[in-house]
């Protein structure tokens, strides 16, 4: 243990520390970032780091995931090209929708209200596909407001798995049950917690963690993104993502498969976070889903070596996949 | 101060009678409207919200305290009565015209009854009198409305009160 945390140190030394150079305070400053972050991006991307800059500067198209516990897709679509909506589908998620024209907000349509779909940006919709939900499973959402992915799991199983969602804000949790409610679900409960202090007297057999981050990855969307977290923030937020990914491979039984996830490109949110937690747990796999568009998870960063299981992770980046940026891993208990 | 967790009981015997008042009123029997109904009771609130339950979320709601939510939300009792909620009446609303009546917008009305603005009798399809579940031309459901009759001078004007409407879920949903 003592080692662990001498490691531990030593890495984030290396890790949490801001080297930034010239060319990254340059860059930093023409695109509005922190330095630190830019520097990052060059370490890890070389030439690409530009592109990567770029393509957050291109603002997110507005995406869709159909909902077909209560409708068709092909009805949907119907209804929404007569009120004057142009959508195309997205090849790599099954229900979801670009809209490329809409007359007015698809959050105030009556096919929104009555529960047809649900905005949800790809890269989240890509987490549960990954995830593949279990039908009949006992599945808890460890980070669940405002209810995109909840809503996905139940809609993936037919409303069969039983699901437990955890969230602590007041607020956030009022619109989880909303949401949930509105897509027509009823096979949940809804703990208001924070998931760390959660009291689970069973395993579950599965688990979805899309761990509170700093929203790196959501720069297309919201540009405060650039210069919102601080070094001494990342950090913080890396502890609460290890706390919480340990949390989550406690409440699976043997077979039982936690997928992690971070709205972030930042390693430190990502490759860091799984490669902390997998080195005290021998008996936990990490399983490359097929069939997606994922980039490979970086094995090192400066000088430190991850884990052989974290290759298994894959990631997500607005200059590749044309998505948010996202770490996605999905990992399953053995032993 | 310690504030007492939510939990999940069973309902009173009262609480029981103003279920099956409600649904008699709409003219179905009480299966239809929910078959295991429990409330989630959160100590000295002003109200409590009902719920429809399985045995496998009864089992697991129980597990734990800071319980919010439990299966299908029936709606929310307070000193008033019975006040259903917007599930209900998506539940009920296929029951519409075969075992009760129901209203029937249209497709202006409808817009203005998702405002949660009352609807003139120009865009009422089908009047019903008193509480039922309001549909869309399309016989989807739109949310829980109250029809009624306004004497004029010369004759009487029916229009339908929302009471919840979709647009709740933009409005306050959150």
């Amino acid at each position: 243990m003592s080692l662990d945390k001498h490691e531990w140190e030593k890495g984030d030394e290396l890790i949490f520390s801001d080297r930034s150079t010239p060319e990254a305070r340059r860059l930093a400053e023409r695109y509005g970032y922190l330095p630190y972050i830019v520097e990052r991006y060059l370490e890890l991307l070389g030439g690409e780091a530009e592109e990567l800059l770029e393509a957050n500067e291109e603002p997110m198209p507005e995406t869709i995931r159909c909902n077909d516990f209560k409708i068709s897709c092909g009805e949907l679509e119907a209804r929404l090209g007569e009120a004057g909506f142009e959508i195309e589908r997205v090849p790599f998620l099954p229900h979801g929708y670009i809209i490329t024209k809409a007359p007015i907000s698809p959050g105030a349509t009556h096919e929104y209200l009555k529960g047809y779909y649900y905005l949800q940006d790809p890269g989240s919709m890509l987490v549960v596909y990954i995830m593949r939900p279990r039908p009949s499973a006992t599945i808890l959402d460890m980070a669940a407001a405002p209810g995109g992915k909840s809503t996905q799991i139940l809609q993936l199983t037919r409303d069969s798995a039983l699901l437990i969602a955890v969230e602590p804000k007041r607020d956030r949790v009022r619109a989880l049950r909303s949401n949930l409610q509105r897509m027509g679900f009823s096979n949940y409960i809804i703990i208001k917690s924070d998931a760390r202090n959660l009291k689970l007297n069973v395993k579950v057999d599965q688990v979805l963690l899309d761990a509170p981050s700093s929203g790196e990855g959501i720069i297309r969307k919201d540009k405060r993104r650039k210069t919102k977290t601080a070094l001494s923030d990342l950090k913080r937020i890396h502890y609460l993502q290890l706390e919480l990914l340990n949390k989550a491979l406690d409440a699976v039984g043997s077979g039982g498969s936690v997928t992690y996830a971070a709205c972030s490109t930042a390693v430190e949110e990502g490759e860091y976070v799984v490669h902390k937690v997998l080195q005290s747990r021998d008996y936990v796999a990490t399983e490359r889903p097929a069939g997606f568009p994922l980039s490979e998870a970086f094995e090192e960063y400066r000088g430190v070596k991850f884990d052989d299981r974290v290759k298994g992770c894959g990631r997500l980046f607005p200059h590749r996949q044309g998505t948010e940026g996202f770490f996605i891993c999905n990992m399953r208990r053995l032993g | 101060m310690q504030h007492e967790a939510p939990r999940l009981r069973h309902l009173t015997e009262d609480e029981l009678k103003m279920l099956e008042d409600f649904s008699r009123s709409l003219g179905v029997r009480l299966e239809a409207v929910v078959s295991r109904p429990y409330a989630i009771e959160v100590p000295e609130g002003k109200y409590f919200d009902i719920f429809d339950i399985t045995g496998a979320v009864e089992e697991a709601a129980t597990r734990f305290s800071s319980l919010y939510s439990a299966g299908f939300y029936i709606g929310y009792i307070d000193r008033e009565g019975f006040h259903p909620g917007l599930p209900l009446a998506q539940r009920l609303a296929s029951k519409c015209f075969i075992l009760m009546d129901c209203a029937v917008l249209d497709e202006h009305g409808a817009k203005v009854f998702l405002y949660d603005k009352e609807v003139d009798e120009d865009h009422i399809v089908k009047f019903r009198e008193g509480l039922s579940v309001v549909l869309d031309t399309l016989l989807e459901p739109l949310g829980w409305g109250i029809g009624s009759r306004i004497r004029l001078k010369s004759r009487s004007v029916a229009r339908v009160k929302p009471v919840k409407d979709l647009g709740w879920y933009l409005r306050r949903g959150g």
